[in-house]
């Protein structure tokens, strides 16, 4: 019996570890006021029909999940003992820096996780005290994807392009 | 054995002194991170390393790929809305550790440890370029071993204006000044002196 107690509650451990990183900020804080959804593998599927070019159908397929959460025009609830949890949590969890830029009071972040050649999880986070977004890509990304997307990307940027560094560093 | 034992203290403290060194400038950047007068910017070594990994038939990101491919890290910390540049300008430079000045400091301050320190590689930057245009004060400094460069580091500072640069990985100087129109960022283009200079 007691090792039955033993193992629901280590199963219960385990399944909070699960809701570590961003999962974690998502469910604690996506009843608040502004915007949260989060689209799982069947909606991205079927969203995928509705695509006329056959590769971004591929590449939408890749992706398992989908987590956004943005609160704009309200005062950011997110407290800064929980970003330095979720920080803490996600280099646990093999979560990856790539880009960090901060300005003034604001932070932007991309975190990667790569496995096998893939991307495994993106995680982009901006972060100010009067706003807060958050979006999280789950699935497994190959590099020929990406670069499909950029291209992809380039072409419909190329009349309104804008930048991912701030213009307050960037040149005259 | 005993001499031995005596030696291991010494080497220790040497491989301290050393990496003490190797991150005067990381010390110096770690204090202003979360200054809000200061504008951050970090791309870490897997964001290039990934950015290598995506080939496209694009002539720019090709090019773009070619010289990031084997950088290790890119740091730069600015600002334009201080009022003391120069001094800051003069706090970062002091904090470059300019390898045969501090080792001898080093060495005669800890003689008796010469010979141990002799025998760890030390870290060194040298300076590639200065200019000082009016108040305005440019330094590029490389650490090298061999005949590669392993890090860049760029300082800027006037009045009311300091940048700090620096790049890791394996650097190409005719390459990395081409990156000073793509990264468009303040400070950077003063990348651009290095292809002057060679």
């Amino acid at each position: 019996m007691t090792a039955k107690i033993i193992f629901i509650a280590a199963l219960f451990l385990v399944s909070g570890e699960a809701h570590a990183q961003d999962a974690g900020l998502y469910w604690k804080y996506k009843d608040y006021d502004g915007i949260a959804f989060m689209l799982p593998r069947t909606a991205i599927d079927i969203a995928s029909w509705f695509l006329d070019d056959r590769q971004d159908r591929v590449w939408l397929r890749r992706v398992n999940k989908v987590r956004v959460m943005v609160f704009e025009d309200v005062r950011n609830p997110v407290t800064e003992r929980d970003m330095q949890r979720f920080y803490r949590k996600a280099s646990r969890r093999h979560l990856e820096e790539l880009l960090m830029v901060r300005d003034g009071k604001t932070h932007v972040r991309i975190m990667a996780r790569e496995r096998h050649n893939s991307l495994r999880k993106v995680v982009v986070l901006t972060h100010s005290p009067e706003e807060f977004v958050l979006v999280t890509l789950k699935g497994k990304l190959r590099w020929d994807d990406i670069m499909h997307a950029l291209k992809k990307y380039k072409k419909e940027s190329k009349a309104d392009e804008k930048p991912l560094i701030p213009a307050v560093i960037r040149t005259r | 054995m005993q001499k031995l034992l005596m030696m291991l203290p010494l080497f220790l403290l040497a491989a301290g002194s050393a990496t003490a060194q190797d991150d005067g400038i990381t010390r110096f950047f770690n204090q202003y991170v979360d200054d809000e007068r200061f504008t951050v910017v970090f791309v870490s070594p897997k964001m290039f390393q990934m950015v290598a990994k995506i080939e496209t038939d694009d002539e720019d990101w090709n090019k773009f790929r070619d010289v990031v491919k084997d950088l290790g890290g890119l740091r730069v910390l600015t600002s334009d809305s201080i009022t003391n540049g120069v001094a800051m300008y003069k706090d970062a430079l002091s904090k470059v550790p300019m390898g045969a000045r501090n080792i001898k400091q080093r060495l005669d301050y800890l003689a008796m440890y010469k010979d141990a320190l002799s025998k760890v590689p030390v870290g060194e930057y040298s300076e590639l370029l200065t200019v000082r245009d009016g108040q305005e004060n440019v330094r590029i400094w490389i650490k090298d071993s061999g005949n590669v460069i392993n890090e860049l580091l760029l300082l800027v500072g006037s009045p009311d204006e300091f940048t700090l640069l620096s790049f890791t990985g394996k650097i190409d100087l005719d390459k990395i000044s081409s990156l000073s129109k793509t990264l468009d960022i303040k400070g950077a283009d003063q990348l651009d002196k290095i292809k002057q200079k060679n």
